[in-house]
């Protein structure tokens, strides 16, 4: 991927969490943004923000479900960003896709816009990006801040929501390597394994569960025979489905060995010790 | 996903140039996870994540649910409820 | 006298300007039976639906609040059919899953905000409701306060949420669990249960009237604050 200087010469860029960062997965929002505010970037939350409504809806004619993403756009650019990142994969995937709708589908917009009365008109200016985006770009700052190396061979595992559409996708979308460039510049040792970017199940898990079991399975039990000692994810509906899956494994296939699993910016609030 | 799929995407793909209408009633759509991967990899750029969600929109906009909200497990993340009940709710 | 048109469920009837929707109706020979209550804006009985002539927008008010307006098309509501949790409060442990536990209809929000539009109390509805999908009890107990249950918002909601049912259980698990406690008033009732007004009480009441006037009158008064 061509590094294309995404963060400008801000240092303060919004912040969107989506519901999961503020409940199931309080670690990855508190070390998201002490591992930045160490890069000399602060993640400033927006004041008012909306569950995004995600999963992407792909029927174009029915405009409601774009409007949370929309309104969460908005209310970026109302105070005065141009740019918004998020660190829950669904909640970029959602977001971009959207944006990317608003700045191509006029008549949506002029639909959308005209119900959303109560609203200022958005004009698709603001950009969504993600962490590891602004990370690509800075890997040797993330070398230079890291006190205790990590020592254990880690696993990056992409799922899809980061990757596809091809639109959206912040690496290459069959082999993506900056998790893998992130592990080694903090003293690790990156496995690459064919699974890393394979569904984890997502939303089965509500009614589904054997689909996600089964997932599970493949992928932890590939990543391990491929070396790993523990997995890496950016997306909280992997980990739950990665981690807290795992007990259910086990009883439908007593040979599973299971592995920790970590979202990066824990790795990295380890490796430049930064205190809980 | 397509381990737990009845039929897998390439005969659900067939059945809808055929126009047979049996593929509404396949397990296939409602175990689909939406994850992109069939559409970013056809060689033919046929978009069948767009035509997953549309199989699935034919029984939803009838007011079929594919589950019941008060069945669900309880505790799961967020996540996971919002996006099953925008999937699977209409 | 000016009279006004107005149309109740679509019969045209001619009132005084300046009457409330629930006047107008009974001078048009309408009897309250149901979707009437304290007339003050206060109970939420009244809710009323209606449209202006040549207009699209749809409103939605209270009865007895509202001023008829001439070219109103208007019909009531005294009745919302919503599910209400059944919930034993003494036993609800609160965490930021509870409410979405209790109302999972609340995942299918879509932010439309036509919940807000329709709030005769001007609440944030549609923020309420975010809080509460994301845990957020306290905050969720404070937007909804002057809920008034009136209906209006779960009527015209599209994801057939009922919004005033889950911000009632979050305002009765801020008050019981969340909110802090008045350290000094528990501090007190237990002074009292132990005991230690009881020698001062016994006194009082054996007191003629001009001794309690007497010590009333010379009774500590905190100074007002400076303005």
């Amino acid at each position: 991927m061509q590094p294309v200087n995404i963060l400008g010469d801000k240092m303060e860029i919004a912040y969107y969490p989506g519901c999961t960062l503020k409940t199931n997965a309080k670690e990855f929002e508190e070390t998201a943004i002490k591992v930045f505010e160490k890069l000399g970037i602060k993640l400033k939350e927006i004041n008012k923000w909306y569950c995004c409504g995600t999963v992407y809806s792909l029927a174009t004619d029915n405009l409601m479900y774009r409007l949370a993403a929309i309104r969460n756009l908005i209310r970026a650019k109302e105070e005065g960003y141009d740019k918004l990142v998020t660190l829950c994969s669904i909640c970029y995937n959602t977001l971009k896709q959207t944006n990317l709708m608003a700045r191509e589908d006029e008549d949506a917009m002029y639909k959308i816009n005209s119900f959303m009365d109560e609203e200022p008109d958005y004009d698709g200016s603001v950009e969504v990006i993600h962490p590891l985006q602004i990370l690509n770009e800075m890997m040797d700052e993330v070398k230079a801040k890291v006190k205790k190396p990590l020592n254990k061979k880690y696993a990056a595992y992409y799922g899809c929501l980061l990757l596809r559409p091809k639109e959206v996708a912040i690496d290459e979308y069959e082999n993506p390597s900056v998790m893998e460039r992130l592990i080694e510049a903090l003293g690790g040792s990156a496995v690459n394994f064919p699974l890393k970017n394979e569904c984890c199940g997502s939303y089965n898990v509500a009614c589904n569960k054997e689909a996600v079991i089964d997932a599970n399975y493949r992928i932890i039990t590939n990543a391990r025979k491929n070396g790993a000692e523990a997995i890496v994810t950016s997306c909280p509906l992997c980990h739950f489905n990665l981690k807290e899956i795992q007990k259910e494994v086990k009883k439908a296939y007593p040979d599973f060995v299971g592995l920790p699993v970590y979202y990066f910016t824990e790795i990295m609030a380890m490796a430049f010790g930064v205190k809980k | 996903m397509a381990n737990e799929m009845d039929l897998l995407p390439n005969q659900v793909i067939l059945l809808v140039i055929r126009g047979d209408e049996s593929v509404v009633d396949a397990k296939t759509p409602w175990v689909c996870a939406q994850c992109y991967q069939c559409g970013v990899r056809c060689p033919k750029n046929v978009d069948i994540t767009k035509i997953m969600e549309a199989l699935r929109l034919i029984k939803l906009r009838k007011n079929i649910d594919h589950i019941k909200l008060e069945k669900v497990k309880k505790n799961l993340p967020q996540i996971a409820l919002v996006s099953a009940t925008r999937k699977y709710t209409g | 006298m000016k009279m006004v048109r107005i149309y109740i469920m679509g019969k045209e009837y001619r009132v005084p300007e300046g009457l409330t929707i629930m006047k107008a109706m009974e001078y048009a020979g309408y009897r309250y039976i149901r979707g009437s209550g304290c007339r003050a804006g206060f109970c939420g009985a009244c809710a009323t639906v209606y449209r202006k002539e040549g207009e699209y927008k749809l409103h939605a008010d209270l009865a007895c609040q509202t001023t008829v307006e001439d070219g109103m098309y208007l019909v009531q509501l005294p009745f919302t059919p919503a599910n209400k949790a059944i919930y034993d409060l003494e036993k609800i442990r609160v965490d930021d899953k509870t409410l979405v536990n209790f109302y999972p209809e609340i995942a299918r929000c879509v932010s439309c905000n036509t919940c807000t539009k329709a709030c005769p109390q001007e609440l944030d509805v549609m923020d309420y409701i975010q809080a509460s999908l994301r845990g957020d009890v306290a905050k969720a107990a404070e937007l909804s306060f002057d809920c008034i249950q009136c209906g209006l918002c779960a009527m015209r909601c599209p994801a057939e949420i009922a919004h005033y049912h889950v911000a009632q259980l979050a305002r009765r698990l801020y008050g019981k669990y969340i909110a802090p406690r008045a350290k000094h008033l528990e501090k007190r009732v237990k002074e009292i249960e132990e005991g230690r007004f009881d020698k001062d009480m016994k006194k009082m009441m054996k007191m003629s009237i001009e001794e309690l006037r007497k010590l009333y009158n010379a009774r500590d008064i905190e100074p007002e604050e400076e303005v």
